[in-house]
């Protein structure tokens, strides 16, 4: 029992050493815009561990946490700008209309199964798209909103970019101890049950439809309040970024940092987000890079970099038992 | 009166293409178990082809065109088979294929803008100028896609139904592991429905060039297939013309009420079909499930 306190303070410790490290080494060492696109990529984080719960734990490929990260985003910034509400009480109700949205999508969808069910999350994110760029009185349309206040907390206020770093840092860790967490609750093993062997998790007294409803629903409250963040960070959003690309982006970032593990994805997160800062002398060919990055990658690696990790892992904890073994023999 | 006829017309036109995308699809679902998510990148390409034959390299013949294009395809086919599908044959995770699927398109999207321009551009129409009966207007060009795409379609009923090679395609598709058994070379037949789904989305990419301007937009294409797919039945070939028809004709007659939310309506009409009878309107086939 002492044993599992101290390994879980020794997590926090490292967690809490992961902040303070970015936060010193973004302040000094990156650019604004630079921080810019790291803070992007935490809170696109949300988004795609919301991903990894509907996809690494339940295993179905729900394709529209885009449009609840608009819907997060809007909403947020709506309530702000034209209703004047506070910051943090509008990224709560942000959150709360996306989980609900989710909640009710989910009721509708899941009672379809495979290839119907992408399909009908595609279509969500296309009817999303289409009203976020035309229904004006609620998104500005193509303007979009800007003059969102700023997010203050505890007498603080997160003016620049590099003040949010530790905030949004925390958050992630927080997310990242959630996402563990999740994952050995009866909830998460009910999940992995029912993307192993639907039939079988429904003889062992699982409720599939349930289960599955649930792990939509909490998807689709990350992504909103991840979307609540990014439209209090950039204090400005436009319907431009709601497209079916992105999502796909997300996709991507989560299968690319290995579609089983929390801190693969979040990875994968950063790579993706940082690769046009990486690769600036590709130049126009970055895309190109980007799609021929994508197919090697799922061609030699498909479970992302956790997998080559742990199959390095396994290899080496093998050869060393090897010799151990051979030592004992010898 | 006129301008009814006109939705109808171009409707029916466009929803061929779409019923023509969604078939490409399809076939590769049932032959290699991929959904390609790189369907719309490739009627792009055709868009591009068209034009780089056409206006950069100024053949004069159209039949060197056409042979040329094609030829294009099927190697561009060959290539995306040997790229998105063979290296996945024991691949533990499915989603690893439609991944890489998205990642051929982005690179199929970057190819056709460095190789070929940057630019939106207008292709010339097969013969240009619009026919005019009364307030009925309607390009030349609607007509050249009907046709083409009935034509296409007719082909590949003939080849599926009539002929020995498509039989042995469809045996392939339907038991892969019975196929093997049977001598049949079914990584030879993965590559052949990769090389004729090719050419049908490039060709229909082409013939759209001239309407809807050669940009990688046309990939949008796409999520409609995906939507008559749905509709019209999953798994079968003729559910694809009818949800594509029933698509082209949803976003024609849009038109009356409403123009910024035809995306709102098309999908709109997918989520209800989902909801209402999800198995489309011709009833689809059942996928088995893993034994």
């Amino acid at each position: 029992m002492k044993n599992t306190t101290k390994a879980v303070l020794f997590r926090y410790l490292i967690a809490l050493m992961v902040v303070l490290f970015m936060t010193f080494v973004l302040r000094n060492n990156l650019k604004n815009s630079q921080v810019n696109v790291f803070n992007t990529a935490l809170i696109f984080f949300f988004c795609v561990a919301g991903q990894y719960v509907m996809l690494g734990l339940g295993g179905m490929l729900g394709m529209c946490s885009i449009t609840f990260l608009g819907l997060g985003a809007f909403l947020c910034a709506y309530l702000n700008t034209r209703c004047a509400i506070p910051v943090i009480p509008s990224i709560i109700l942000g959150t709360v209309a996306s989980g609900l949205l989710a909640l009710f999508l989910g009721l509708l969808l899941l009672k379809l199964d495979g290839p119907y069910f992408v399909f009908g999350t595609i279509g969500v994110v296309y009817i999303g798209t289409s009203i976020f760029q035309n229904f004006t009185a609620f998104t500005g349309g193509p303007n979009g909103i800007s003059g969102i206040g700023k997010l203050s907390l505890l007498g603080y206020t997160f003016s620049t970019f590099k003040s949010w770093v530790p905030l949004l840092g925390t958050l992630v860790m927080l997310l990242l101890f959630l996402l563990y967490r999740i994952k050995n609750t009866s909830f998460g093993r009910g999940l992995m049950a029912v993307r192993d062997d639907e039939t079988a998790a429904f003889s062992l007294g699982i409720n599939v439809y349930r289960t599955k409803v649930i792990a939509f629903a909490v998807a689709g409250l990350l992504a909103g309040f991840g979307g609540g963040l990014y439209a209090v960070h950039n204090g400005t959003i436009s319907a431009s970024l709601f497209t079916f690309s992105t999502q796909t982006k997300f996709i991507i970032m989560l299968m690319l940092g290995g579609v089983m593990s929390p801190i693969g994805a979040f990875c994968g997160t950063i790579l993706v987000n940082f690769l046009p800062e990486i690769a600036r002398f590709a130049d126009s060919y970055l895309n190109l890079l980007y799609g021929c990055m994508i197919i090697v990658l799922m061609i030699f690696m498909p479970m992302g970099l956790a997998g080559v990790q742990k199959e390095l892992a396994t290899r080496i904890r093998t050869a060393s038992q090897k010799r151990i073994a051979a030592k004992k023999g010898a | 009166m006129a301008l009814f006829f006109q939705q109808t017309l171009t409707g029916l036109s466009v929803g061929l293409v779409y019923a023509t995308v969604a078939m490409g699809l399809m076939l590769l679902l049932r032959a290699a178990g991929v959904m390609n998510f790189a369907q719309g990148n490739l009627l792009a390409m055709g868009a591009y082809v068209g034009y780089a034959l056409i206006e950069k390299l100024n053949l004069s013949s159209m039949a060197l065109a056409i042979l040329l294009s094609v030829l294009l395809f099927v190697f561009v086919g060959c290539i995306f088979c040997g790229v998105c599908v063979l290296p996945f044959k024991r691949a533990k995770w499915p989603q690893a294929m439609l991944i890489c699927t998205l990642g051929a398109g982005t690179v199929i999207n970057e190819l056709c803008l460095l190789l070929v321009t940057t630019e939106t551009k207008a292709l010339r129409p097969i013969i240009p100028g619009a026919l005019t009966v009364g307030g009925f207007v309607i390009q030349y060009q609607y007509f050249f896609i009907f046709g083409a795409m009935i034509l296409m379609m007719g082909g590949l009923y003939f080849l599926f139904e009539k002929t020995y090679c498509g039989c042995i395609l469809s045996a392939a598709s339907q038991n892969k592991y019975a196929a093997d058994l049977l001598g049949i070379p079914t990584n030879l037949t993965i590559v052949i429905t990769f090389c004729i789904v090719v050419c049908m989305t490039g060709v229909s990419g082409w013939l759209l060039a001239p309407i809807y301007y050669v940009s990688p937009s046309l990939s949008t294409f796409q999520a409609r297939a995906f939507a008559s797919i749905v509709i019209g039945g999953f798994g079968n070939l003729q559910g694809a013309v009818v949800g594509g028809v029933i698509v082209g004709l949803v976003e024609a007659y849009s038109s009356y009420f409403t123009t910024t939310y035809k995306d709102v309506v098309v999908f709109g009409c997918l989520l209800l079909m989902l909801v209402i009878r999800p198995t489309g309107i011709l009833k689809s086939e059942q996928r088995k499930e893993k034994a």
